[in-house]
């Protein structure tokens, strides 16, 4: 099949798919709570409905700024999504990437003057510096590891088996990362819908906030395939297999790192968030990048 | 549910916002238990939101009294259209017990045009999940452009008269 064709096929369904899983995700919150919950395609009626809204925003609002955050977000969700699927690019524009798709979502906050926003935006910040580095760690030690930066070559299945437990620290550093990342409920304080009304999304309405709840969605995916291309895909999984597999280990982390996690714990503050990922997930990144650069120095 | 309208109704989503006009949060004790497991009307596509730019539907209780007749107006001139105005309870109704008072601004209708009553002080969750289906049906016709005569009431115990 024509590359581009595949392309614009993969740039179609999967957006659709991430809000597919949203969906999902959302089933699966209802039962974990003894409830029937939404039909999976919720989450797909909820964009059809938000794009056939009228939009109102404040007057002051500036809409340059707005524009550049919805692009920003909206790039750091599809193009990262797309590059996982496709296996195709490089790990660290990958992060930049998903780091842009974060300072989207301050700019778009940014562009009202509503307290409710400027407070979410500002949680955002601090949240951000408190996971993305342990983010970079994540993806720093696992160049180091595998000794490759692209996403075709660099995964567990390219090195040897000795070094595979290396390779569980960047692994549980995504784990803990994972749910800051997407915004649910232990660490969602920017976006919190019952505190501050979402936040940095409290006056948007219609197709641009369609955009933002697409883009969640489709980061959440492009997380989950990222974690399942680097640490859990075997090589001789390819092919029409390659998808198949693909698809039900996302979903199969999306429980385990979502839905749970969202279901056993409430909202905590941003103190305590801060000094969570400022401690835990950093204390194991610095120790998983001085270990692996030792072994690295003795020629492992 | 048929496979078109899983797929691509989009009245099949509904964000509720609520407003208390000066309740005494009986009514707010009785839309509560609509999102628990016994009555889960998330498998509806319901959803509270918490800002009244994301709503479709807008829960009004309490008679509007005179302080919070401000607030009321602004929060209802920021809800984007099609929208759903849903006045719960007695007082939101006619102004119940404090009907006649010199506090009141209200009831609801006096201020802005109401497309559903539910009555009951309080009214049954039971009422008000009728209320939030028959909403859906409400924007449909306006999404077409389509404006119904007369509102429709609902009852405490969820059976629709005035059809």
């Amino acid at each position: 099949m024509n590359i581009y064709i595949t392309y614009i096929l993969l740039g179609v369904l999967l957006p659709l798919i991430a809000l597919l899983y949203d969906g999902i995700e959302r089933k699966m919150t209802a039962r974990i709570q003894g409830r029937v919950g939404p039909p999976i395609t919720q989450s797909w009626l909820d964009f059809i409905k938000l794009l056939t809204k009228k939009v109102k925003l404040p007057e002051d609002t500036n809409m340059l700024m707005l524009f550049t955050g919805l692009v920003l977000m909206f790039a750091g969700a599809f193009i990262p999504l797309i590059m996982v699927f496709m296996r195709k690019g490089d790990l660290i524009l990958l992060m930049y990437l998903m780091v842009g798709g974060t300072l989207g979502i301050l700019l778009t906050g940014l562009a009202f003057r509503s307290p409710y926003s400027r407070v979410g935006v500002s949680r955002e910040m601090q949240m951000a510096f408190a996971y993305e580095i342990s983010f970079i760690f994540a993806i720093v030690i696992t160049i180091m590891v595998t000794g490759c930066r692209t996403l075709e070559s660099c995964n567990v299945s390219s090195i040897p088996l000795v070094k595979w437990p290396l390779l569980l620290i960047p692994f549980i550093l995504f784990l803990f990362v994972a749910p800051a990342k997407v915004g649910v409920v232990p660490v969602d304080i920017g976006e919190a819908e019952s505190e501050i009304a979402e936040g940095p999304f409290v006056e948007i309405g219609g197709r641009y906030l369609a955009i933002a709840k697409l883009s969640k969605s489709m980061k959440m995916l492009a997380l989950m395939q990222l974690i399942t291309l680097l640490y859990l895909l075997p090589a001789d999984v390819t092919g029409i297999w390659y998808w198949i597999y693909s698809f039900v280990i996302d979903g199969v982390l999306v429980f385990f790192t979502i839905s749970v996690v969202r279901n056993a714990a409430s909202r905590i503050k941003i103190d305590q968030a801060v000094k969570f990922y400022a401690t835990v997930p950093l204390t194991i990144g610095i120790i998983g990048l001085v270990i692996v650069y030792l072994m690295r120095g003795w020629g492992m | 549910m048929s496979l078109w309208s899983l797929l691509f109704d989009p009245d099949n989503s509904i964000w509720v916002y609520r407003i208390n006009a000066g309740s005494c949060n009986g009514c707010e004790i009785e839309t509560t238990p609509l999102f628990t497991p016994r009555y889960d009307a998330e498998r509806f596509g319901i959803k509270w939101v918490g800002t009244p730019r994301h709503a479709d539907v807008v829960l009004v209780t309490g008679p509007v009294t005179a302080v919070a007749k401000e607030s009321v107006m602004e929060v209802l001139s920021q809800v984007p259209d099609p929208h759903v105005v849903i006045a719960i309870g007695s007082c939101a109704v006619s102004g119940g017990v404090f009907r006649g008072s010199y506090a009141l601004e209200g009831p609801l209708d006096n201020l802005y045009p109401v497309d559903l009553y539910v009555l009951g002080c309080p009214p049954k969750p039971e009422g008000i999940l009728t209320a939030l289906l028959e909403a859906k049906k409400i924007l449909k016709a306006k999404r077409k452009g389509q404006h119904q005569e007369k509102p429709l009431v609902v009852d405490p115990a969820g059976m629709v008269m005035g059809r």
